[in-house]
């Protein structure tokens, strides 16, 4: 419980953050909205009793403009608010998207690639787009929550005159006939109260087993309108895309009966309720005007005060409820923005004592295993290299080699070894400046459909030239000069943006990686998506391009390998031979040998 | 954007979906029959029920009369309310089957025999992707919501009338004056609704820019560049900018909003002091009484409250109708005619022919293919190599009659393929594509492209085409299911475990022409070598195409072809276009030159 409520706190003050307005609006908003009908009440008993009494036009009438322009003045600035409101949740939503974007970013980054972390992120944005557990409801119940609050205080107020009023029925004292009412209103409320919390914990179920079925219903729908796949559906699969149509009206069906029949049943069983007490309370208040003690016009502000304290009553309820019920996601968002970050607190002068412009960076006994796995990834590994050497790292998929740049690159650490760089654990490194000295091309690497240019600098402001200058060390010469560097990427962000093909991708990411000007450059396969006369061009250019820098090349193709000084084959995660090209060619019980005419054989000239 | 699609009226739109409900669900229209007069007679009796207990006090009734016709008017109250309750629910409940309907029997249909050519016109996208958020919205949408909204408008405009009557009895002015503060109020909403839907579309554009970026921050396979580049501060300026400049759409949405609010608090405002004015003076002058002063305010507000919800539903009613037209503009679109009922007959291993064939994307000017002319004899192995852009996915797509040629014919054992039922025709290829599109079904599902299959062939696929270790490896083996995001448990394949099942789907189709479009870009080089030779097992007695860029997969082959920007440039086997010195000798240098013995040092 305790937690509960500090978690409340925690998100309200997470809000605040954002928007240090969005609280404020949503309170006074509901506080307005709530109090106009008894504003309205409160005149329009004025209106009848004057009517009554003076029979006068005008004097009734100044009663009619007071209610009137309060009603207005209120609606007003109900109106107000509301629209900042709209305004403030909107701006919350995509700020809110930012947070978890910048917590991602700052984590360490071994959480990211585990099921773990992405589990949680589809969680929360699957809850976010639900009813109850997104941000605006919670605002908007905080809101609902005091606004009732406030309106049975003061409806109970109103109401306390009508208990007073003297009376006597048929022998049953006014004691007596309120001490019924009194009991007969709470039993109703209360058997409301739970009809509702009720309603409330069935929909939620109905609406998680509706989940399930939501994602499978959705996966489909993602492939039958994607026009791509038209060419599948032709040739292959048009059994499988008839039958979606009867899976979705099936399960389409299902979901909203099996929620909307669950949340029906709620409503009306709430609603012949609220009817049945409103019906009693003007039998209440009937009788005690019927035998004289109230007067016309307190009839209609007395049925309508105690009505609304039942409304006020369960409307807080509901709202509490689903606060309540909402910590589910609170709890869940709350575990991921305290994930620990990364630590910054590195002995800041090392990378200075290092910034001669040589490097060298060793691998002493380092195994890894990704979290959640048993098996290691990396066994055993003893490497080293120097500035100006260039390493090719070989070995079919899932050997380890991306995985020992990930180590390189203290995306994860090794589970057991250390790496070196220039004689110090590289994790005593700033991290930061740690980065600097790295260009690294993945081959999953990811161009933002943002300008050209910017894309090559990492930033909204960049030298002009120079820019210009890493694209055509790439042999984008021509490209740049058909397209300019603010010529968008992708269509994204820009409609006459430009679709770029894969290999121009490539040498984009590669111009990044130049303008970069780290001094160890690191290319995971960048010529998978290059056709021959392409990948030609890249490959007599990689020696320019990496000048007397440490270079280490990914790479299952072999032909890449021939123009490192050190090739290292890697086999299930050993290290299993290591030498030149011609050293590893010679042991013909090699797996390079293997590797090498396995693929060499397609184009020996027969 | 640029071609208005054809609008039908709300008339006919209400029509054609209310035909679509009374099909798949016909008690709508008792339901619908029921719901208005219970509705209205739940308002009626309730704003009665302190006129009841004004009028006793007035008339000093005796306490029991007065009782009794409380407490009948009460139960008719809980009941009709009651019951227009659950006819509300019940329509909210159904709300989806009409929809599903018009999805799964009209839309996705429609989609499935479109021309593959149309399908991949932007235009057609447009409209696809349109549909798709129409379809995509849930019970929130205006579709889902019709029955339901059916109901008010129908209390609202009946409700109006049964209550006019009372109010012209009062004053015909007042009458009036309420209608001429509705119809304000409606004006102005109309604007508004205007106004919103194209601040809608214009914001549309920016909330997609912000998406994109809030999108790719949170993505996995951004967040390694992300980092290693420290992209972080130029993300977030960009989320920040574009955030900006969508705020400025909504801080002007917002303000027509409160527009509409203030309007409709003065339009209140001025009604009210009619409405009491005639009623006090009334009263004042004996002429109604206290308690009919009471039963019209509770009147007056209630046909109010029904006005504004006729604007409303008017409102909701012509973006339905927008929505059903936009549904319409997609499926009066023309489909595939496939009219021939029997088809050429085809041998086994068919012979091809494209005879001056021509051939350009819709809406371009450029010619892919100009008098392209080609023939591969029954049973032959056809490469087809050329740089990225020379069009050879193109001209497969030609050849399976995904694309049609503008000019010229493509023959298949001397028949034209236009004489060809298009499913018959289907049935010729199996293609390996180069995209991976996965269902989200399973393993088996997949493979043969059906729910029903013969698990034992499917499972020979398997292992023929080099899954089969894998797929014994899954926990639930060939019944494992795609797509991890569709469903616990399911799994996501890599792209080389991809391009195996592809594989193994073409093994199960076993049509009569093989075309293999470049499948080993994800492999590495043992895997692609055991590809390339299971290729070549499989298209024994079929005509067989090869598509590469890396010449050396395709050197087995009994003729290459060169193909550059739609023409053939070289042809013959590996060894007469070696010898004959051209371009094709060229390429396999380059490509070559790593591979000879010994290889070429740069670094040394």
């Amino acid at each position: 419980m305790q937690a509960k409520i500090r978690r409340i706190c925690w998100f309200y003050n997470y809000l605040l953050k954002m928007e240090p307005q969005y609280f404020k609006s949503i309170i006074l908003y509901n506080l307005i909205t709530i109090t106009n009908p008894l504003v309205s009440l409160y005149f329009s008993k004025n209106i009848i009793n004057s009517i009554f009494e003076a029979k006068d036009l005008p004097e009734v009438m100044v009663y009619v403009g007071q209610m009137v322009f309060f009603n207005l003045l209120m609606m007003m600035a109900g109106g107000y608010l509301q629209s900042r409101n709209q305004y403030y949740t909107l701006s919350l939503s995509k700020q809110h998207i930012m947070e978890k974007a910048k917590k991602l970013m700052e984590i360490e980054y071994y959480h990211i690639e585990t099921d773990k972390l992405q589990n949680t992120m589809s969680e929360l944005q699957y809850l976010e787009t639900t009813g109850i557990h997104n941000f605006s409801s919670f605002g908007k119940n905080v809101g609902i929550f005091i606004g009732n609050l406030t309106g049975i205080v003061i409806s109970t107020y109103f109401s306390i005159a009508f208990l007073k009023a003297d009376f006597d029925y048929r022998g049953f004292s006014n004691g007596t006939i309120n001490f019924m009412f009194v009991i007969l209103f709470i039993l109703l409320n209360v058997l409301s109260f739970n009809i509702i919390s009720k309603s409330n914990k069935e929909t939620g179920q109905a609406s998680n087993e509706t989940n399930h079925i939501f994602r499978y219903v959705r996966s489909y729908l993602n492939i039958i309108y994607n026009y791509r796949v038209g060419k599948d559906i032709r040739l292959y699969n048009r059994a499988l895309a008839d039958n979606v149509g009867e899976v979705y009206r099936g399960k389409m069906s299902e979901i909203y009966t099996s929620f909307w029949s669950v949340y029906g049943k709620g409503i009306i069983k709430s609603e012949l309720l609220s009817n049945l007490l409103s019906v009693v309370i003007s039998l209440f208040v009937g009788i005690k005007a019927i035998y004289g003690t109230i007067s016309v016009g307190e009839i209609m502000l007395y049925i309508g005060t105690i009505n609304l304290i039942s409304t006020n009553a369960n409307e807080m309820v509901r709202s509490l409820s689903v606060i309540i019920s909402s910590d589910l996601y609170r709890e869940k968002l709350y575990r991921f923005m305290e994930l620990n970050s990364l630590v910054k607190n590195e002995d800041e002068g090392l990378i200075q004592k290092a910034r001669d412009g040589r490097w060298e960076i060793e691998f002493k006994n380092v195994s890894f295993k990704y979290p959640d796995s048993n098996q290691y990834a990396l066994k055993n590994i003893n490497l080293k290299i120097k500035t100006g050497e260039k390493l090719a790292l070989v070995g079919t998929n899932g050997s380890g080699k991306t995985t020992l740049i990930k180590l390189l690159l203290r995306l994860y650490k090794p589970t057991e070894g250390q790496i070196t760089l220039n004689g110090s654990n590289i994790s005593n490194y700033q991290y930061d400046d740690y980065l600097d000295i790295f260009s690294v091309v993945f081959q999953d690497f990811r161009l933002l459909s943002l300008t050209l240019g910017e894309n090559v600098a990492i930033s909204s402001e960049y030298h002009y030239e120079e820019v210009k200058k890493s694209l055509q060390k790439v042999g984008l010469s021509e490209f740049i000069e058909k397209h300019d560097l603010n010529t968008y990427l992708y269509r994204e962000l820009n409609e006459n943006g430009m679709e770029i093909s894969g290999g121009e991708a490539q040498k984009i990411a590669m111009a990044r990686a130049l303008h970069k000007k780290g001094q160890i450059i690191i290319l995971d396969e960048p010529t998978a998506a290059l056709d021959p006369i392409s990948e030609h061009e890249i490959y007599s250019r990689f020696n320019e391009l990496i000048g007397e820098n440490m270079a280490i090349y990914i790479s299952h193709r072999l032909s890449s390998c021939c123009f490192c000084n050190s090739i290292c084959v890697l086999h299930d995660g050993v290290l299993l031979q290591q030498g030149s090209h011609e050293e590893l060619l010679s042991d013909v019980e090699g797996k390079y040998h293997q590797l090498w005419t396995s693929q060499a054989q397609y184009y020996k000239v027969s | 954007m640029n071609n208005p699609i054809k609008k039908n009226g709300i008339y006919n739109n209400i029509i054609f979906y209310l035909k679509i409900w009374i099909k798949v669900y016909p008690q709508f229209i008792f339901l619908l029959m029921l719901a208005v007069p219970c509705s209205i007679i739940g308002v009626y009796t309730a704003i009665n029920l302190p006129k009841i207990i004004v009028e006793g006090i007035e008339y000093k009734m005796a306490v029991e009369t007065v009782l009794k016709i409380f407490l009948v008017t009460s139960v008719g109250m809980i009941v009709a309310k009651g019951i227009s309750t659950y006819i509300l629910m019940k329509l909210m409940e159904k709300g989806t089957i009409a929809k599903a309907h018009l999805n799964a029997s009209m839309i996705f249909k429609k989609i499935f025999n479109l021309n593959y050519q149309s399908l991949l016109e932007v235009e057609t996208q447009n409209k696809i992707a349109k549909v798709k958020e129409i379809m995509g919205e849930g019970d929130r949408g205006v579709m889902h919501q019709f029955g339901k909204n059916i109901v008010v408008l129908g209390t609202s405009l009946f409700g109006i009338i049964f209550f006019a009557i009372d109010i012209i009895n009062i004053d015909l002015n007042l009458l009036v004056i309420i209608g001429v503060t509705a119809v304000i109020n409606t004006l102005y909403g109309i604007w508004a609704n205007k106004y919103q839907s194209r601040n809608i579309e214009l914001r549309s554009n920016e909330v997609k820019k912000l998406n994109y970026i809030c999108d790719i921050s949170q993505k996995r396979d951004f967040l390694k560049d992300i980092r290693i580049y420290k992209m972080e501060n130029w993300i977030i300026e960009n989320f920040e900018l574009y955030r900006k400049k969508w705020l400025q759409y909504i801080l002007k949405s917002e303000k027509v909003n409160f527009g509409a609010i203030s309007i409709n608090a003065f339009m209140l405002c001025f009604r009210d002091i009619f409405v009491y004015f005639y009623l006090v003076i009334r009263v004042l002058n004996g002429e109604i009484d206290i308690s009919y002063f009471v039963f019209m305010l509770g009147l007056v507000m209630a046909f109010s409250k029904w006005i504004n919800e006729i604007i409303n539903q008017i409102n909701l009613l012509i973006s339905f109708s927008v929505a059903i037209d936009h549904i319409k503009d997609f499926l009066d679109m023309e489909e595939v005619k496939n009219c021939i009922e029997i088809s050429p007959e085809v041998k086994e291993a068919p012979e091809i022919e494209f005879r001056s064939v021509s051939y350009k994307y819709p809406n371009s000017q450029k010619w892919i293919f100009k008098d392209f002319n080609l023939k591969i004899s029954s049973g032959e192995k056809l490469a087809l190599v050329g740089v990225n852009g020379a069009g050879k996915t193109t001209l497969m797509l030609l050849l399976m009659g995904l694309l049609e040629a503008n000019e010229g014919e493509i023959l298949i054992d001397g028949h034209d393929s236009k004489t060809f039922n298009r499913t018959d025709y289907y049935s010729l290829f199996s293609p390996v594509f180069q995209d991976i599109n996965i269902f989200p079904e399973s393993i088996y599902a997949n493979v043969a492209g059906s729910l029903s299959y013969d698990r034992d062939k499917v499972q020979n696929t398997i292992d023929s085409s080099g899954m089969g270790k894998f797929v014994g490896s899954l926990p639930d083996k060939g019944d494992t299911f795609l797509i991890k995001t569709s469903r616990e448990k399911a799994v996501d394949l890599s792209g080389g475990q991809n391009q195996r099942m592809f594989l193994a789907r073409a093994l199960y189709k076993n049509g009569k022409i093989n075309i293999l479009d470049e499948p080993t870009s994800a492999l590495d080089p043992i895997a692609e070598s055991r590809i390339y030779e299971e290729y070549n097992e499989m298209s024994i007695n079929k005509t067989s195409i090869f598509i590469s860029h890396r010449l050396a997969s395709t050197k087995f082959c009994d003729r290459i072809i060169l193909l550059e920007y739609g023409k053939i440039m070289e042809e013959g086997d590996h060894d007469t276009l070696m010898e004959k010195d051209g371009k094709y000798k060229e390429l396999f240098e380059i490509q070559s030159k790593y591979y000879k013995e010994g290889g070429i040092h740069f670094a040394s």
